[in-house]
């Protein structure tokens, strides 16, 4: 019951602040807004993969890697059912986060990125709410494997 | 382990969606070159050609010519007022000094 609640807040968290974004778009502000020295608010459509990767012209090409994606989807749908524990909640971040982007994907046809994380003139991708999550779940279960693995080597 | 790592970092690349404004990373991997603007799209100049009613132009000349001419006859008139000024001049002199010398 609490994984699908975290799956919930984000995929809602992250559709509020995309909605709130393209509603100021569509009003007619420019979305290029300054926050602090590293960030910034500056409106992006990724129709690839993360790091904008994959992102052709092609719309047969799009659907194959939607079609990935929802599969992808499915399989983490089915991972968290069976597992428990942390691991369990890390993959509710991540498929929180990936119901969020898959949304956008099937809805407008790409996703919407927003938030633009600077050094000068150094830019870090442009990212959306969805990717924060998804990064953080991937972050620790990334953890949890090299940990495991230090557990292995240690009984042997 | 090394399975299930890269398995992590796929999941990662195909779950986020970050992008970068110019899709760097695409244009590293694939070698796509930097759009520029298209060479062969440059319209070639004209080549440089006389118009068309060229012989029907006033000759540049002629013009200064003209111009010469002007500027003499100015030049005369300017003289002549000049001369009937000293004419003045001389007159009024003589008329002073006519009654000086009566006194």
């Amino acid at each position: 019951m609490k994984k699908i609640i975290i799956i919930l807040v984000i995929f809602f968290l992250d559709r509020a602040s995309k909605i709130y974004l393209l509603n100021l778009e569509i009003s007619g502000t420019a979305i290029d807004f300054y926050v602090n020295p590293f960030l910034n608010f500056y409106l992006v459509w990724n129709s690839g993969i993360g790091f904008g990767l994959a992102s052709m012209d092609s719309n047969i090409y799009y659907h194959v890697v939607t079609g990935i994606i929802v599969i992808v989807n499915f399989i983490l749908i089915y991972l968290i059912l069976k597992s428990k524990g942390t691991y369990a909640y890390l993959l509710a971040l991540i498929i929180g986060g990936a119901l969020g982007n898959l949304f956008d994907r099937i809805h407008y046809n790409a996703v919407p990125d927003f938030i633009d994380l600077h050094v000068k003139n150094y830019h870090w991708f442009i990212f959306n709410v969805a990717d924060i999550f998804i990064t953080l779940g991937i972050i620790g279960l990334l953890i949890i494997e090299i940990t495991k693995k230090e557990k292995i080597s240690k009984n042997v | 382990m090394f399975k299930k790592i890269t398995c992590i970092i796929l999941l990662f690349l195909f779950l986020t969606s970050c992008a970068d404004t110019f899709n760097s990373v695409k244009r590293g991997l694939t070698g796509a070159k930097k759009s520029s603007a298209d060479e062969f799209l440059v319209k070639k100049k004209d080549p440089l050609i006389l118009p068309p009613d060229y012989e029907n132009l006033p000759n540049p000349d002629e013009r200064d010519l003209d111009l010469e001419e002007e500027s003499i006859f100015q030049n005369t008139l300017e003289e002549d007022e000049e001369d009937s000024v000293t004419a003045s001049q001389k007159s009024v002199e003589t008329s002073i000094l006519k009654k000086i010398q009566s006194k």
